[in-house]
């Protein structure tokens, strides 16, 4: 069995193939092949012995748009692995222009406004206040996170808004 | 004997130890989020509240009240946040014949108002920071107050705690605004929107110290912690003891903290909290007439049993040990783990807990509310639990929470665990070198990074992906042929399992 992974973890994508069966398993990444043999664990977790003896132990959870992440003794790593065909679905130049003249600012969790504290046709910088949201007993300041032009205020102070709703479109100054 | 704790999450699991330590039966409380919670399957008997919100469920005193007298619990423990310090609730228990494990609803309201607190306290003769002793009543009467102390000031919500309503404020022009912020967030989350303003020290500590006084007089110190890593006036690491407190200085603290209680008639375990200047000088800031959320670590080192004393002073005990006799041993440190995400301006991050493993061995200590498929309600506040680590000395244990960081897994949720990590690692947290504006000045300076996964976890990543090879461990791939099962199969067809 052979699979190709894209990986995005750095700078630039990079391809790691991944060939073996049965717990025995070679990973050449660039020009780098190291040997593993794996086993999983009874909580999970696989544990990853490399021919230089190195154990690494994690576990291994997919995540959406061909991410995965690991956790290991040193934390939680979120990185993209995903087959070449997915790869290229998920970072096709076009949604990626798409993002970067247009971006919509959303409720990461339900709750309610507070304060809005910009208008329709607000030039504002980055790092600004857009909007004050209270949720978990938290008065938590949506801030800009670029430069851009205010357009298509979606919500009032005092209104509760879902986990994911859209709350306003920030544009691009030059756009 | 059944005690009920009028609350959730870790302390209630705390507490119901206490109970069962001292042979008392357990009573757990729970809203509709809460019915799978395990505070409620760690206790005797449970009673559903109402629905998810905090008003109609854990604020409830009409529906607390109830609870007890269905299970006829006679004493009502409650916590921390919730109703700790809410003295209608200590007095309506007192009213239905229940024993309320904590404060006298008097010394409640004479600490629950800070400015009648502050001048309670400049009576007794414990030192306070200068500010206004009436709730400011404008704009105008703070910008009075500030020209006479000199800018910076704090304003302060009148009814709050625990860093909520609170706001630097450096000149008259961002006054306006900032009063009207701290007076809205104040009046929604304390219902009272009466703010008053005093002078901040600047670079100071927070410390504080824990007293315990029984029903017969005595009043006991035990000990300070630092509390100084706060993340906008919200505490995030606390250590006992404080590496800069001196034997003298906590012998001035201590004096000055049993003065504050006994100034406010106070009975059962609370928390005089002092602001420490760079020279050396302090300042009363309030006083916290609950359990705290870090109590573990003054338990750690002191070895008194924080929650077991306020149950026992509650049922008329005294004191269980001897305050002069009392001596600390090592250094404790707690983490504070909260369900928000770090590299996201530490946003709430409420979901399901796909994996959690605890770290265990010497000096570790876990009170922690959820496990693994807990899902974190939006209801309430994000803390999923506390680590706590004790070794003979403060780099010991800063040691040893490395480790500890090291064996934590938890995923499913954002958790504050990648600022810890980032913590044990910085030169001047190991240094004690820090005051209450460090962490923010840290944060913003870029104490977290984003790091890249090493190339063993790309590895383990690629071999996850990997159906399904990976998917089982060799045993299981091998099936009927596993030892176990072979040995299982003879000993069935013989009956040795019988």
């Amino acid at each position: 069995m052979r699979r190709v992974f894209i990986l995005r973890a750095g700078a630039e994508p990079e391809t790691l193939a991944v060939e073996g069966r049965a717990g025995v398993w070679s990973v050449a990444r660039g020009r780098e092949l190291d040997k593993a043999e794996v086993v999983r664990l009874p909580d999970g977790r696989l544990s990853a012995l490399l021919s230089t003896g190195r154990q690494i132990c994690g576990r291994v959870v997919a995540r959406p748009h061909g991410d995965v992440e690991v956790s290991s003794a040193r934390g939680n790593f979120r990185f993209g692995l995903a087959d070449p065909l997915h790869d290229r679905v998920g970072h096709a130049p076009d949604a990626h222009l798409g993002a970067a003249a247009e971006e919509e600012v959303r409720a990461l969790m339900p709750g309610r406004v507070i304060e809005v504290a910009v208008r329709a046709g607000d030039e504002v910088k980055s790092g600004a206040l857009l909007l004050v949201l209270e949720a978990m007993k938290m008065q938590n300041e949506i801030r800009a996170e670029r430069a851009g032009v205010v357009a298509d205020l979606a919500v009032t102070a005092g209104e509760a808004v879902e986990g994911g709703a859209r709350l306003l479109t920030l544009q691009s100054v030059s756009g | 004997m059944k005690l009920l704790v009028a609350n959730r999450g870790e302390i209630a699991l705390r507490i119901f130890r206490a109970c069962r330590d001292l042979g008392l039966e357990t009573v757990a409380v729970f809203s509709d989020a809460d019915r799978a919670a395990p505070h409620v399957a760690a206790a005797d008997y449970a009673v559903r509240l109402g629905p998810a919100p905090a008003r109609e469920s854990y604020l409830s005193i009409p529906r607390l009240l109830e609870a007890a007298r269905q299970t006829g619990a006679t004493l009502v423990h409650p916590g921390y946040g919730f109703l700790s310090e809410n003295a209608a609730f200590a007095r309506a228990c007192r009213d239905a014949g229940l024993t309320f494990v904590g404060p006298p609803a008097e010394s409640i309201e004479a600490m629950g108002s800070k400015t009648a607190a502050r001048l309670r306290m400049q009576r007794a003769g414990v030192p306070i920071v200068p500010g206004l002793v009436a709730p400011a009543s404008g704009p105008a009467d703070v910008a009075a107050f500030a020209r006479e102390a000199g800018y910076p000031i704090l304003l302060k919500a009148a009814g709050g705690g625990g860093g909520k309503g609170m706001r630097r404020v450096d000149s008259d022009a961002e006054l306006p605004a900032a009063l009207e912020r701290v007076s809205s967030e104040a009046a929604a989350a304390f219902a009272d929107g009466s703010v008053y303003a005093e002078k901040l020290i600047e670079k100071p500590r927070h410390i504080e110290v824990q007293v315990v006084a029984d029903g017969r007089g005595a009043v006991a110190a035990v000990g300070e912690r630092e509390c100084s890593l706060q993340r906008r006036h919200q505490k995030v690491v606390e250590e006992c003891p404080s590496p800069v407190v001196s034997s003298q200085l906590r012998e001035g603290l201590s004096t000055a903290a049993i003065s504050a209680a006994r100034a406010a008639a106070y009975v059962s375990c609370g928390t005089v909290e002092f602001l420490l200047g760079p020279d050396g000088s302090f300042y009363f800031l309030e006083m916290n007439t609950r359990l705290q959320v870090e109590h573990p670590v003054t338990e750690e080192v002191w070895g008194v049993d924080l929650a077991a004393e306020m149950i026992s002073i509650a049922l008329g005990e005294p004191l269980s040990f001897d305050a002069e006799r009392l001596a600390p041993r090592g250094h404790a440190i707690e983490c504070r783990l909260y369900a928000e995400d770090p590299h996201r301006g530490f946003a709430p991050s409420p979901g399901r807990i796909e994996a959690l493993r605890l770290p265990q061995g010497p000096g570790i200590r876990n009170d922690v509310g959820v496990e693994s498929g807990s899902v974190i309600p939006i209801d309430y506040d994000p803390m999923l639990g506390k680590l706590i680590v004790h070794a003979a000395d403060r780099p010991a244990a800063v040691s040893r929470l490395a480790r500890a960081l090291s064996e934590y897994e938890i995923l499913g949720v954002e958790t504050t665990l990648p600022l810890f990590r980032a913590l044990v690692t910085d030169a001047e947290f190991r240094d004690a070198a820090f005051d209450v504006q460090w962490l923010d000045r840290r944060l913003s300076e870029g104490l977290l990074q984003h790091h890249p996964p090493s190339a063993g976890e790309v590895l383990l990543g690629a071999l996850g992906q990997t159906e399904p090879a990976a998917q089982g461990t060799p045993e299981e791939a091998k099936g009927a042929r596993s030892i176990w099962r072979q040995t299982a199969r003879r000993e069935s067809l013989r009956g040795g399992f019988r």
